[in-house]
C-alpha cells in the first residue's frame, strides 16, 4: 500500500429553517491545512481510491463524534460514484464504525451523486436498498445536473435530493430554473422525497426557495463549512 | 425581413398601481415602444405584472433593460426568451378591463375578460397563449412580500392575428426519389375532440415497414440525402392531401450535424408547397441531443424564427436532462414509451410524470402522450390534465391519407 495522503474534514450544516434547526452536518474533506477534496482525493491512486473512500468515511465519523455529533444531528458522508458497484460491502465499515462510537444508522444520510447511480441502475438499487434495512438514509447530491435526472426517480427513491447549483443560482430571475425546480418539488412531493437547496449564497435565491415552500437548506449564505468544527449558523430574517 | 423575438416575463408592483397611474404607465409605454417597433401586452392583476415584448431582438433587450431597472416594480423573472416566426400582437394597442375586486372573483374575473376579448382566441396555439393560459391559472404571480393590491385590474393589448399567406401547391418532380411512401397518424386533442395534426411515418410504396428500403442506403451521406428526399415527400404529399393542421417529421438522425441541412431542406420545400412552416414540427429524439445540447439549443434558436416548431421525443426515458429544458423550451415533449406503459398503477412513474406536467405547464411546453396501448392509460393522462395524445388505440396510421377517424374509449369521454 502507498502513502495514503493526510486528510482531515470541514463540516457544513442542512439546515431546516422552518423549525430554525440543524438538521445534519456534512462531511467534507479536507487536507490538513484546509487544502481542498480535489487536492486530496487526486493524490490517491486508482487503486486504492475506493478503500480510501471507506477509509474517509469512517474517519470522518469519529471526528464528527469528537465534535459532540450524538444521533440528534445527522452526519452526510459522501460516497464516490460507483462505490457500491465495486463494492457491496462500500458501507459495512462505515456503520461498523457508527455502532463503535455510538452513532445509529438512521443517523447516517449517504450522499451519492447521480453518475453512482446510472452506472448500474439495478445493482446500485439492489445493494442501497439492503444498507437500507439498517435505517442509513440517502441523499442524491447534485440534482437536476446530469442525464439521468428525472427518470431515475421512478427506479429509486432517496430520501432527498439535493438541487444542484446550477439550478439554484440566480433563480430568483430564471424562469425556466424555477419551472424545472417547480416540477421537481411536486415530483418529491408525490414520492415523499425531501428538497434540499444546496449552495444557496445569496438572499435573494434564499427567499424565492422559502416562497415555494422550501426549508431545508445548505450553502455559504447559512455557513460556510468550519474547518475540523460544526459551524455557526446564519439564520437570513 | 429583420429577425423577430420575444420575451415573456413576470414581475411585481412595488406598491398598488391605481387605475389612474395604470392608464397613464400603459399611454406612455404604448407611445415609447411603437418608436422602438415592439408590441406586445401587458397583464395586471393583483399587484402582479405579465407581459410580452416581441420585436427586434435588439430593441427587446434594450427596451427589458430599461423595464427590469424601473422603480415602480421588482422581482423581476425572465420566464422566456426565445426567436419567434411572427407577432402574435400586431400593434401595442390596450385594452382596459374591470375586474371585481374581490380576490377570490378575480380569477373567474380574469377569465371573462379572456372569453369576452377576442384578443385571446385570436392567438394562435403558441408559446404566448399557452403563458397566458398559466398566467390565468395563477401561476407567476410574482409578488412582493407584505402587499396586497388595493385595485384588480388587468390590461391586455388587441392582438391582429397576422395571418400568413400561403402559397399555392406545386407539383413535384418524383423523379429519383427513394422508393418510399408515407402513413400519417393523427395527433389528437382531447380537449375539443380534434385531430390538430398528424405525425409522418415512412412506408414502403407498399405500404408496408420501409427497412429494406432503407437499409440501401449504406453510406451515411447517403442516408442523409435520404433523409432530406424523404422529409420533402412527406411534405409534399401531406401538402398535396390538403392539410391544413400541423405535420409532425421524425427521422432518425444519421448525425446530429446534419440536422440544420435536413431541416433548412424541409423549409424549402416548404416554401414550394402548400404547407406553411409554422405547420411543421420537427421531432428531435431526446438522446440525439444529449451529447451536446448547447449546440442543438443554438441550432433550434436560428430555425425557430422561420415559424417551425420543435418537439423532443422520448422525454423522461433514460437520459432525461432537466438542463436541456434550462437551456432551451421546445414547444412540445413527447412522453417515452417506457413512461407511458402501464403508468396507471406506477406511482413513481406517475409522480415524475406529474412533475414534469407542472414544469412544461409553467413554460408554455406542449405534453404529448404516445405509444398509447390501453385505455387506462389514456385514462390516466387525461385525469392529469393531457391533452395531446397519439396511438394506435385512438387513430392509428392510415397510408397515404389524412384520415379523419377517431375511436376514443367511451370511459374518456364522460
Amino acid at each position: 500500500m502507498t502513502l495514503l495522503p493526510e486528510f482531515t474534514f470541514a463540516f457544513q450544516p442542512i439546515v431546516d429553517v422552518d423549525l430554525g434547526e440543524t438538521i445534519s452536518q456534512e462531511a467534507l474533506v479536507r487536507g490538513p491545512n484546509g487544502e481542498s477534496a480535489y487536492s486530496v482525493l487526486s493524490s490517491v491512486c486508482q487503486s486504492e481510491l475506493y478503500a480510501f473512500d471507506e477509509e474517509l468515511r469512517m474517519a470522518a465519523l469519529r471526528l464528527a463524534c469528537e465534535l459532540g455529533a450524538d444521533g440528534e444531528v445527522r452526519v452526510n458522508l459522501n460516497l464516490m460514484p460507483r462505490a457500491l458497484e465495486i463494492s457491496s460491502g462500500a458501507l459495512a465499515s462505515t456503520l461498523e464504525t457508527a455502532a463503535a462510537i455510538g452513532i445509529p444508522p438512521s443517523a447516517i444520510t449517504i450522499e451519492i451523486t447521480e453518475s453512482e447511480i446510472i452506472g448500474n441502475l439495478p445493482r446500485f438499487v439492489a445493494v442501497a436498498n439492503e444498507y437500507r434495512s439498517t435505517g442509513v438514509r440517502y441523499a442524491i447530491d447534485d440534482f437536476g445536473a446530469g442525464y439521468a435526472g428525472l427518470n431515475l426517480l421512478a427506479e429509486f427513491q432517496p430520501d432527498a435530493i439535493k438541487l444542484d447549483r446550477e439550478l439554484v443560482r440566480g433563480i430568483e430571475k430564471h424562469g425556466p430554473r424555477q419551472a424545472i425546480v417547480r416540477g421537481l418539488e411536486r415530483t418529491c412531493e408525490d414520492l415523499g422525497i425531501e428538497v434540499i437547496a444546496e449552495g444557496v449564497e445569496t438572499e435573494e435565491e434564499f427567499w424565492w426557495f422559502r416562497s415555494e415552500g422550501i426549508d431545508l437548506f445548505q450553502g455559504y449564505l447559512l455557513a460556510r463549512p468550519g474547518f475540523q468544527q460544526f459551524p455557526k449558523v446564519a439564520f437570513p430574517t | 425581413m429583420s429577425p423577430l423575438v420575444h420575451l415573456i416575463y413576470s414581475s411585481a408592483a412595488t406598491k398598488p398601481l391605481p387605475r389612474a397611474e395604470l392608464v397613464d404607465l400603459l399611454d406612455r409605454a404604448r407611445a415609447k415602444n411603437s418608436s422602438l417597433g415592439i408590441t406586445g401586452m401587458l397583464l395586471y392583476v393583483e399587484g402582479s405584472f405579465l407581459q410580452v415584448l416581441e420585436g427586434e431582438p435588439h430593441a427587446v433587450e434594450e427596451l427589458f433593460d430599461v423595464i427590469s431597472g424601473d422603480p415602480r416594480h421588482g422581482g423581476v423573472v425572465t420566464i422566456i426568451h426565445e426567436p419567434i416566426a411572427k407577432r402574435d400582437f400586431g400593434e401595442w394597442s390596450m385594452g382596459l378591463a374591470d375586474i371585481s375586486a374581490d380576490d377570490l372573483d378575480s380569477i373567474v374575473g380574469l377569465n371573462d375578460f379572456f372569453e369576452m376579448e377576442s384578443c385571446f382566441t385570436d392567438l394562435d396555439s403558441g408559446r404566448t397563449k399557452k403563458l397566458l393560459k398559466a398566467f390565468r391559472a395563477g401561476r407567476w404571480r410574482s409578488q412582493i412580500a407584505g402587499q396586497q393590491a388595493a385595485e384588480v385590474a388587468s390590461v391586455a393589448a388587441k392582438a391582429t392575428s397576422a395571418s400568413s399567406p400561403s402559397e399555392a401547391p406545386v407539383v413535384q418532380d418524383e423523379d429519383e426519389r427513394p422508393e418510399i411512401s408515407f402513413a400519417f397518424q393523427p395527433l389528437v386533442d382531447l380537449s375539443n375532440r380534434t385531430i390538430t395534426g398528424y405525425q409522418a411515418i415512412v412506408r414502403s410504396k407498399e405500404g408496408e415497414d420501409p427497412r429494406e428500403v432503407l437499409s440501401r442506403y449504406a453510406t451515411e451521406e447517403g442516408r442523409v440525402r435520404m433523409q432530406i428526399q424523404s422529409i420533402e415527400m412527406a411534405i409534399g404529399m401531406a401538402g398535396r392531401l390538403g392539410l391544413t393542421g400541423g405535420l409532425t417529421l421524425s427521422y432518425p438522425v444519421p448525425k446530429i450535424e446534419e440536422i440544420p441541412r435536413i431541416i433548412d431542406s424541409a423549409l424549402q420545400m416548404a416554401s414550394r408547397s402548400s404547407v406553411s412552416p409554422s405547420q411543421l414540427t420537427f421531432e428531435v429524439e431526446q438522446h440525439d441531443i444529449g451529447s451536446n445540447p448547447s449546440w442543438f439549443s443554438a441550432l433550434i434558436q436560428e430555425r425557430r424564427g422561420a415559424g417551425l416548431r420543435f418537439s423532443i421525443n422520448g422525454s423522461g426515458g433514460s437520459r432525461f436532462g432537466l438542463g436541456l429544458i434550462d437551456s432551451f423550451q421546445p414547444d412540445s415533449i413527447a412522453l417515452s414509451k417506457n413512461l407511458v406503459r402501464g403508468i396507471e398503477s406506477h406511482g413513481a412513474r406517475q409522480a415524475m410524470v406529474r412533475g414534469m406536467i407542472q414544469t412544461c405547464d409553467d413554460l408554455g411546453i406542449d405534453v404529448i402522450v404516445k405509444h398509447l396501448e390501453t385505455s387506462a392509460e389514456l385514462q390516466w393522462f387525461h385525469s392529469e390534465g393531457v391533452e395531446l395524445f397519439q396511438g394506435d388505440l385512438i387513430a392509428g396510421p392510415a397510408f397515404e391519407q389524412l384520415s379523419t377517424e377517431m375511436m376514443l374509449p367511451s370511459d374518456v369521454l364522460q
